[in-house]
């Protein structure tokens, strides 16, 4: 007991020496280093922290299954269970579940072979195509693709077809061959891949807009391939809609259906109230003529939030689309559909009125259904928050649900990933957190958020991955919790509904605060064969303390001041020389730099579509750092280092 | 006594942390070295660049028939600056934009549809992609899916917008460009640049880029031609050992002149081209011929092309081709026709006059296929087709060796 107080006692003034007088102290300390004079209190951590200070807690390894592919017999379905890095296979007859042997990585998009001998799945940590046998469950070949691969599909020729989101390419591997890779150029962050009918032409349907200016209207690419060839056949825009993560060829192999979220992020978000901002729509991209129809998926007061997954009925009468945010899936009359899509320009009016004339019916699913196929008369649904596969009748009736993977207690960030997808809690529900931050990241878009007039502090939207432990939050700092970022506040200006519960709320935040910070990019700095070491120069670069004269930089002005600790932000703000006329404020929350090369563009406002925009923007100068005396390699090599963060 | 010991030790561990002296921002750090270091080994030999082929290909140094394309066909300008015909397609880069013709039909590109400049100086194929790659003076675009996407010194890692070639060596896109010499490599986007103050080129003016097995050479305009081995990192300067402006001083001695204007490598053979004349390197010798004694059409040499072990120049007096040995010169004639004249080791021992001819003897850039050569001039495309008439069959089966 003496021996505890003696430890104790020490300690704990420590710690009320440092809560009452440390602030000041490290703020003093902060003005001595930098030389700036604006700062008056601040914490030893923010800069000097250690890396697991505040940082992401991480989740429990719930089942989550979320990519569904079906045997072509219609008699098993597959479901990744990502979180538990297995595959489950899914008997109809039987009625029973059996998981894969542990893959070390996070299962993702998932395919059958034509002749049903192999699966395929996307193992999104290790950068390889896991081919399984289906009986055995067990992995018989891993091939290597891009980074961090999204979808995978086997296509005509022996063809296997990876959307790699995290190189931004796409992956044709010919696997009768001498497994060959071919790497095809694709929009920003490829993720579904669709096979035509006759397997010889293959869709690639990008999630994020391409960066672009942030005035111009956002579109997202969708990469038509000849997979035998090996060679892009074209790149269609989706004008508007972004966040298509599943698509559908129609039997004829005509038309691809893309469910997406039409975003019109140039308007004043208060438009929310008006249904104008985020809606769902049905992307039918005509491959005869290029033309692109973006269908309403929302109802006159009802909304199919955050559609993610499509199928198509193989005798080409339905379509069912699955809706995370809505707990709902819907089947809809592809005749129809197909009718109106002709008639419809793709830059015209959204009318939610025309919803009606394809939509058949919706019918209730579990919590966030992300998936869905069609096989032998069954509809199947991926629940991902209910940890479940579900198989309904075309009409909707339920036939069966299984849970898939190991049971795991509920807690609070489960909660939280269930608030997070539910849109419930937006005007009509019709969006949810999800449908600006794609597994919790960034949309890439900027948002005219606050409420002070049409064009004024316009903001990009940032990513929510790696969030813990960098308050304070928002582009100014004004707040100095998610608590406080996700409150009342968020309601009247963003969502224009009640705000969240104050459970819910903190379910939220413990959610937000698992969520770990993207993946660095593995190939920075990596030319072919040539040993350029980019990325230890380009460290040198950040960590400089003296001009390439020889002459000192003041602290304030290094690299490595304001993004130091282990987020590599000092938490505070900082003019940059970045503000304009519009800006209510020139000072912006200096943002943490963990992942930095998946969150483009750059700038409080998006300005800078690439990182090296960052500094040869007009007018930039030294204020964002000094820069000037690098020559254009240098600067390269800076980018390469970040792009390693 | 021992509280204040434990105190003591207490405030230690609180200071050391607060300083980072246990190291946790080093660790950090020496993290990223050690991957930067890991990821970026040298890779295995690619190759011996100066080995002599096993093979011989055929070229044909004689041509009989030209026809030529304007703007009245569909060229978006008679200035013709690149050329890449590929099967049935066929790739023009002009002062005007890019055009392809395909089953008759034309498409062009210019500013407005992507480019980075309706200047286009250079053409080259990925062959992993597929994707076209298309030089302007201002950026490097990418043709892919029928949509171009072009990078610039801003807005990538791009050494310069001023692009004056690119070539691809099956893995990385090779930019020549006035400010240094750029490698993109499409897999990574990740990039590397030379110039004068990273490699041992003196000056960074690059004019034309040739890549060979496991090596880089680039043709800089007054630093002669400076060559990267891929696999070592190493880098060798071959210059005018004269370093004479206006004459080359010794024949044979090295580069003929240290105003590159392009480069070009096949079969274990390096092309120089300058506005001086010719150099060839074997890895061992430098050979150099002018038009005074070898009977090139002209010394003012705007582009060479290596086939097999010929070359195919385009210069300010005309079109010729050179095998080392035999030295045939096309030359239009005012009346209309072209005049031909054939050196064999730079004696005149044939000259003809043929009917048609190359659209201009300003040529800008040629390129050879198996019977016939494109020549890209100041006044069209041209087209020649191997002869079978005035010279005879008989002469271009002759395999070069």
């Amino acid at each position: 007991m003496r021996l505890a107080l003696k430890i104790l006692l020490p300690l704990v003034v420590i710690a009320a020496a440092v809560r009452l007088a440390g602030e000041p102290l490290a703020a003093r300390h902060v003005r001595q280093v930098t030389g700036r004079t604006d700062v008056g209190a601040t914490r030893c951590w923010n800069c000097h922290g250690p890396g697991g200070y505040r940082s992401y807690r991480g989740a429990r390894p719930h089942p989550s299954p979320r990519f569904l592919a079906a045997d072509p017999e219609g008699r098993a379905l597959f479901a990744s269970i990502g979180p538990a890095e297995r595959v489950a296979r899914v008997d109809l007859e039987s009625r029973t579940v059996r998981l894969s042997e542990p893959l070390g990585a996070t299962p993702r998009g998932l395919a059958v072979s034509p002749d049903g001998s192999r699966v395929a799945v996307a193992l999104s940590d290790t950068d390889q195509i896991a081919l399984l046998d289906p009986r055995e469950m067990t992995v018989h070949e891993r091939v290597a693709v891009g980074v961090d691969p999204a979808g995978v599909a086997f296509a005509a020729g022996g063809r296997l077809v990876a959307s790699n989101a995290g190189s931004q390419d796409i992956s044709v591997v010919d696997l009768e061959g001498e497994k060959r890779e071919t790497r095809l150029a694709a929009g920003r962050e490829p993720y579904a891949v669709a096979v035509a009918p006759d397997g010889a032409t293959v869709a690639v349907v990008s999630r994020i807009v391409d960066t672009d200016l942030p005035d111009r209207v956002p579109s997202s690419e969708i990469t038509l391939l000849d997979p035998v060839a090996g060679r892009v056949i074209g790149r269609v825009p989706m004008p508007s809609a972004h966040l298509a993560e599943d698509a559908a060829f129609t039997p004829d192999g005509r038309y691809l259906l893309v469910p997406a979220l039409r975003t019109r992020n140039l308007l004043p978000i208060l438009q929310v109230a008006r249904g104008w901002v985020v809606s769902s729509v049905l992307g039918v991209v005509d491959l005869e003529s290029g033309e692109v129809a973006l269908l309403p998926l929302n109802e006159l007061n009802r909304a199919f939030a955050d559609p993610t997954g499509v199928a198509v009925d193989p005798e080409g009468r339905w379509v069912w689309v699955a809706s995370g945010g809505s707990n709902q899936a819907a089947r809809l009359d592809l005749p129809e559909l197909l009718a109106v899509a002709d008639g419809l320009e793709s830059d015209a009016p959204e009318d939610f009125s025309l919803t009606r004339s394809y939509l058949d019916r919706r019918f209730p699913t579990a919590t966030n259904p992300r998936d869905v196929v069609a096989v032998d008369g069954v509809v199947a649904v991926a629940e991902r928050l209910n940890d479940s596969v579900a198989w309904f009748t075309p009409e909707g009736e339920l036939i069966d649900r299984l849970p898939v993977g190991d049971p795991v207690p509920l807690d609070a960030p489960r909660r939280g990933d269930v608030v997070f997808h539910d849109a419930s809690y937006a005007f009509q529900g019709s969006f949810s957190c999800r449908s600006c931050h794609p597994d919790g990241h960034t949309d890439g878009l900027t948002y005219d958020f606050d409420i002070d007039g049409v064009g004024r502090n316009i903001l990009l939207n940032r990513s929510l991955r790696g969030v813990a432990g960098t308050a304070p939050f928002k582009w100014v700092g004004l707040n100095p919790t998610l608590q406080r970022q996700c409150g009342p506040r968020f309601a009247m200006v963003l969502t224009r509904a009640d705000p969240f519960p104050e459970q819910q709320l903190e379910d939220l935040v413990a959610f937000l605060e698992s969520l770990p910070p993207p993946r660095p990019d593995p190939s920075a700095g990596r030319v072919a064969d040539l040993a350029v070491g980019a990325r230890q120069r380009g460290q040198e670069i950040f960590e400089r303390r003296v001009r390439k004269d020889g002459s000192e930089i003041p602290a304030a002005d290094r690299c490595s001041t304001c993004h130091s600790g282990p987020h590599y932000s000092n938490l505070l703000k900082a003019d940059v020389g970045t503000g304009s006329p519009t800006d209510g404020s020139s000072e912006f929350d200096v943002p943490h730099l963990t992942g930095i090369g998946s969150k483009a563009p750059y700038l409080h406002d998006g300005r800078a579509r690439t990182l090296e925009e960052i500094w040869t923007l007009p007018g930039v100068g030294d204020q964002h750092g000094v820069v000037t005396d690098l020559n254009k390699a240098e600067l390269n090599d800076l980018v390469e280092y970040l792009k390693g963060l | 006594m021992m509280t204040r010991r434990w105190l003591w030790i207490s405030l230690a561990l609180g200071a050391a942390m607060s300083l980072g002296v246990l190291g946790f921002r080093a660790g950090g750090a020496a993290t990223v070295a050690t991957q930067a270091t890991g990821s970026e080994a040298p890779s295995p030999v690619l190759g011996d660049p100066w080995a002599e082929p096993a093979e011989s290909r055929r070229v044909a140094l004689y041509y009989d028939r030209f026809e030529t394309l304007t703007v009245e066909d569909g060229l978006p300008s008679n200035k013709v600056t690149t050329v890449l015909a590929e099967g049935d397609d066929l790739w023009v880069g002009t002062d005007r934009g890019l055009a392809l013709r395909r089953g008759g039909e034309w498409t062009t590109w210019s500013k407005e549809d992507g480019l980075g400049h309706r200047y286009v100086t250079a053409l080259a194929r990925h062959p992993g992609s597929g994707d076209l790659w298309v030089a302007t003076l201002a950026g490097l675009s990418r043709l892919s899916g029928g949509e171009i996407r072009t990078y610039t010194q801003l807005d990538s890692g791009l050494m310069n917008d001023v692009v004056y070639q690119v070539v691809t060596d099956g893995e990385l896109v090779w930019a020549a460009t006035a400010a240094g010499t750029s490698a993109l490599d499409p897999t990574t986007g990740s990039w590397v640049l030379y110039d004068h103050e990273n490699s041992i080129m003196h000056e960074p003016w690059c004019y034309s880029i040739a890549v060979g097995p496991a090596r880089t050479w680039v043709g800089i305009w007054g630093g002669g031609v400076v060559e990267l081995d891929r696999t070592t990192g190493r880098w060798r300067e071959y210059r005018d050992p004269d370093k004479e402006m206006e004459v080359d001083l010794l024949r044979d001695d090295g580069p003929i002149h240290d105003v590159t204007s392009f480069v070009a490598w096949d079969a274990g053979w390096l092309w120089q081209a300058t506005y001086f004349g010719l150099s060839r390197y074997d890895g061992r010798r430098w050979r150099t011929f002018r038009k005074a004694d070898t009977g090139l059409p002209g010394d003012f040499i705007n582009h060479v092309a290596a086939r097999g072990r010929t070359a195919f120049l385009g210069t300010d007096e005309g079109f010729g081709v050179l095998d080392g040995e035999i030295a045939v010169s096309y030359k239009a004639t005012e009346g209309g026709g072209t005049d031909v004249t054939v050196y064999r080791n730079g004696e005149l021992v044939e000259s003809q006059h043929l009917s048609s001819g190359p659209g201009d003897n300003y040529v800008l850039w040629t390129h050879p296929g198996e019977n016939e050569v494109w020549i890209a001039t100041g006044h069209g495309l041209s087209r020649g087709v191997a002869a079978t008439g005035p010279f005879g069959p008989e002469k271009n089966s002759e395999e070069t060796s």
